[in-house]
């Protein structure tokens, strides 16, 4: 009885943490700005000097310092100042502004008789100017393939030893996914984001979302049934095949259906895509298809980072 | 001024505040928090300039994704920094270890 | 706009090399390189079709991209200029991509080789669209993909120095993009326009009634600014000798030719497109260029001169190089930017055999990169020693090559520019920086033919690896002798470029 008071009133005159060995905190590491500059430097001066005389001595190295503080300090307030005073002179924001507002009249007034989409913005991205959201999808997979590269454990840098680094100093870490709280209220929320993800992505025509938000609520969704599942239930659901070959089919459906709208727009040729009704689901043309594919690609790519920060395959 | 220029005001002056404070935490995890909480008041600003889509993806990936890629990035960092200390201590080896002190520059 | 089907191959190329990112991801290793190498001999007949189009009927074409004409929708425009410079970083790319593959195998772990594929045609995707764009947003979105592409090759070889030079590279060219995105979006702010046509005549009207000036002067000089820090100009060029110089070979020779050169024609294109060539020439960023380019063609020679390693001296001279044709942007006059421009094809050619053959002379002195450990590496690996010397004879400007030709136009283009003071600097720093060319250049040509017995012979000689060199080297002695063609072929390009 006096054991349970006693840690009580040791928690609240600050002696005992009652999280100690339950979470993941390392108290003997630390965390401040000192020290990782410190062995970063250390780092650093290891891959530089490998073979090369020393180039600057002590004295010297605080001069650069100080030299480069100011010059950083210096050049932020001049970059600062001259935006402001830039911005300050633009054209009031939402009078009429630029002088010529052909582009901008022709998308309000006909975008949804041209696009079929009510949502004017996924109009714009994905039908008058699809151009370039084909290249911002390849943007994000670009990204995920580098990642990919730097991260992914391989022979050469020695990382698959570990598995999942909660095990790294084989001490028991809390396992998240066997925590009681998380686990129940992921069996919760998880499939209500999977539900208002797909709600928002197919909905992209007809109101405010489209691919990359519901892609990211999506992908959002698959990171915390990660945490609260573990490897193994979502390794079930979606594994790296999967994912890899839904990447791929979503990117290749992306180029080659745009690359057939430019082809036959440009040779003024008619490309049999239906308009649909306007606030049916099935309606705009190739948007939901598009928005779908966008989707994809970005649920992937994001849980692609999530598994290779952490353990080190997608 | 109306009600709703009041708060713009107020959510551009945090961001701006947020922005320089990241460079002045003590730690790096708070800076990682401070980051988010930037990216949470750019979502309302969002919300108050009409654009509900860039809301959802600011809150789905900055407050959200990046800021959970981040701690994973110092937990990564920290458990890579005790690895190497552990194996070198195991092994004993010393810092320059290399049979003619790297003169060599290979490719 | 006609009813040739050789007007969609523009679209094809970028099409077919954006498809082929995620398929190179799919396939294993080797069949990510044939398709690669089959792809990149594909693009080429496509290009050489499109610019034979545009030569025989004298005039460029734009592609729309969907049902929306322009402003509305996109638009992709081919003339003489971007055929001509599409085909030559083809070829460039090609021959990096078999010339370096040995190096491909052995620096780059086997399970990672069909990524840096992926890369390698994702990469290609974004050259030629930001070559045929005629749309500046499209510009800057594929610039990223180009930014994030030349990350990915540089960290793929996974030793310490190449990611801390990936990190530092990569800081600076996001500081570059940056600064651009904000140009972009100041002159949409006050144009209205994303499409290069229709954003000159805005501009036009706008600097007779003299309103927005400071903001059209604020993003045109935030855009330069940031592409010229991406493209490696006088202050900005330090990432450049660690980027290069421990890079697998085939990053190395497709970073410092092509990457570099992309983003200095999007510059170049922004200013003939967006702003207008009449308005350019009377804008004091010209002058502020030239004395740059100057400045950096001076700098990076004398930097090249005191490197001990010799890639970091072939990267410091391609600082130097950059500082050429931002020379030739800066003079001004037809004959400035013909000289520019085929500056931007002759150094792109010369650089990667630079790049492809010191891994060739580092291999047969024991795999060190230092000067005194290179002696004699000619004799020992006679194929790696000859490029190497054609490749510096042309950096040098003897005649016959390359860089003869290119050094003759820009004299041509500073006696022509009309201002006395231009003509004298841009003839002393010319002479200057070829009498420092010549110093390094020379220095080294001279220690690998140095007679030096020990060290091994190299007798086996690979088939993979002569067929890029001689296509490079046949590609030098054409710009060299046939210069006079080429040229006129650039100005034929850059009349129907604005």
């Amino acid at each position: 009885m006096s054991n349970k008071f006693a840690k009580f009133r040791n928690w609240l005159a600050g002696d005992y943490d009652p999280l100690k060995n339950v979470l993941d905190t390392d108290e003997t590491v630390s965390d401040s700005r000192e020290e990782i500059k410190k062995e970063n430097r250390k780092i650093i001066s290891e891959v530089d000097a490998e073979g090369s005389t020393r180039r600057l001595e002590k004295a010297e190295q605080r001069g650069f310092d100080l030299v480069y503080r100011v010059i950083a300090i210096v050049s932020c307030l001049l970059l600062i100042g001259v935006l402001l005073f830039t911005v300050a002179l633009l054209p009031r924001y939402g009078v009429e502004n630029p002088e010529s507002t052909t582009v901008v009249k022709r998308y309000v007034e006909s975008g949804l008789q041209e696009t079929g989409a009510i949502n004017i913005v996924a109009g714009i991205i994905l039908d008058y100017r699809a151009f370039d959201t084909l290249g911002e999808s390849h943007v994000l997979f670009t990204a995920l393939i580098c990642v990919t590269i730097l991260l992914r454990a391989d022979s050469k840098n020695l990382r698959t030893k570990y598995e999942d680094f909660y095990t790294i100093k084989q001490v028991k870490y809390h396992d998240l996914n066997k925590d009681k709280i998380i686990n129940r209220v992921g069996m919760i929320l998880v499939p209500c984001i999977f539900v208002f993800g797909i709600y928002v992505l197919l909905n992209g025509q007809n109101g405010p979302g489209g691919g990359f938000s519901g892609g990211s609520v999506m992908g959002a969704g698959l990171i915390i049934g990660t945490a609260a599942f573990g490897y193994e239930k979502m390794d079930r659901f979606i594994s790296t095949k999967t994912a890899m070959w839904i990447t791929f089919i979503s990117l290749a459906f992306y180029s080659f259906a745009k690359g057939y709208v430019f082809f036959t727009g440009a040779n003024g040729l008619d490309n049999h895509i239906p308009k649909g009704i306007p606030g049916a689901i099935l309606s705009g043309g190739l948007i939901l298809p598009l928005d779908i594919a966008v989707g994809m690609v970005v649920a992937c790519t994001m849980y692609g980072f999530y598994n290779l920060f952490r353990r080190g395959r997608t | 001024m109306a009600l709703t220029d009041v708060v713009k005001i107020i959510l551009l002056v945090l961001l701006v505040v947020c922005a320089i404070a990241v460079n002045f935490t003590k730690t790096l995890l708070q800076a990682v928090i401070v980051f988010m909480s930037y990216s949470s008041v750019m979502c309302i600003i969002w919300v108050l300039m009409e654009s509900p889509d860039l809301a959802i993806t600011e809150a789905a990936v900055g407050a959200g994704i990046s800021g959970v890629l981040f701690l994973l990035t110092l937990r990564r960092i920290r458990s890579e920094d005790d690895r190497r200390e552990e194996e070198r201590r195991a092994s004993g080896k010393s810092d320059k270890d290399e049979p003619d002190g790297g003169k060599f520059e290979s490719r | 706009m006609t009813n040739s089907f050789i007007t969609n191959f523009p679209l094809f190329t970028i099409v077919l090399s954006l498809f082929s990112g995620p398929l190179c991801y799919m396939l294993k290793r080797r069949m990510a390189r044939y398709w690669t190498i089959g792809l990149e001999c594909g693009l080429i007949a496509m290009v050489s079709a499109v610019l034979w189009y545009t030569m025989t009927t004298g005039s460029s074409f734009t592609y729309v991209m969907g049902e929306f004409p322009a402003p509305w929708g996109n638009e992709i425009r081919a003339g003489v200029l971007e055929a001509l410079i599409a085909l030559v970083f083809l070829l460039v790319m090609l021959s990096s991509v078999i010339g370096g593959s040995k190096y491909i195998d052995i620096d780059i772990d086997e399970s990672k080789i069909n990524l840096y594929y992926t890369l390698i045609n994702l990469m290609t995707a974004a050259l030629m669209a930001m070559v045929w764009t005629n749309d500046i947003f499209t510009g800057y979105v594929f610039l990223e993909i180009l930014t994030l592409t030349s990350c990915g090759i540089l960290i793929v070889r996974e030793i310490g120095r190449t990611t801390l030079a990936a990190v530092r590279y990569m800081i600076m060219n996001l500081l570059g993009s940056g600064l651009f995105l904000l140009g972009v979006v100041l002159l949409y702010d006050v144009t209205g326009n994303l499409l290069m046509v229709p954003m000159q005549e805005e501009i036009a009207k706008l600097i007779t009634n003299s309103q927005n000036m400071m903001a059209i002067t604020m993003g045109l000089g935030i855009l330069t600014i940031g592409l010229c820090i991406k493209s490696g100009l006088f202050p900005f060029h330090y990432w450049m000798p660690d980027t290069y110089g421990w890079a697998t070979p085939t990053s190395g020779a497709v970073l410092s030719s092509l990457v570099s050169k992309c983003y200095i024609f999007l510059l170049f294109k922004i200013y003939y497109r967006v702003i207008g060539i009449e308005v350019f020439e009377q804008l004091p960023i010209r002058n502020i260029l030239l004395v740059l380019g100057l400045m950096g063609m001076v700098a990076g020679s004398v930097s090249a001169m005191r490197a001990n390693n010799i890639n970091r001296m072939v990267a410091f001279s391609s600082a130097a190089q950059i500082g050429y044709i931002y020379m030739g942007i800066g003079i001004g006059g037809k004959v400035g930017y013909t000289a520019a421009m085929f500056h931007v094809m002759a150094h792109a050619v010369t650089k990667s055999t630079l790049f492809l053959t010191t891994p060739r002379l580092s291999d047969v002195s024991g795999g060190s990169l230092l000067f005194r450990n290179l002696q004699g590496s000619g004799i020992r690996d006679r194929a790696a020693g000859v490029y190497f010397s054609v490749a510096s004879l042309s950096m040098i400007g003897i005649p016959i090559f390359a860089g003869f030709s290119s050094k003759l136009l820009f004299a041509e283009a500073a006696v022509d520019s009309g201002s006395m003071t231009k003509m004298v600097l841009v003839m002393i720093a010319l002479a200057l920086s070829s009498m420092l060319n010549a110093i390094y250049f020379i220095r080294t040509m001279i220690r690998i033919y140095q007679p030096d017995t020990t060290g091994i012979r190299v007798s086996a000689k690979r088939v993979s690896y002569q067929i890029p060199m001689i296509i490079l080297t046949v590609m030098n002695l054409a710009l060299g002798l046939f210069s006079w063609y080429f040229a006129g072929m650039i100005e034929q390009g850059l009349s129907m470029f604005g």
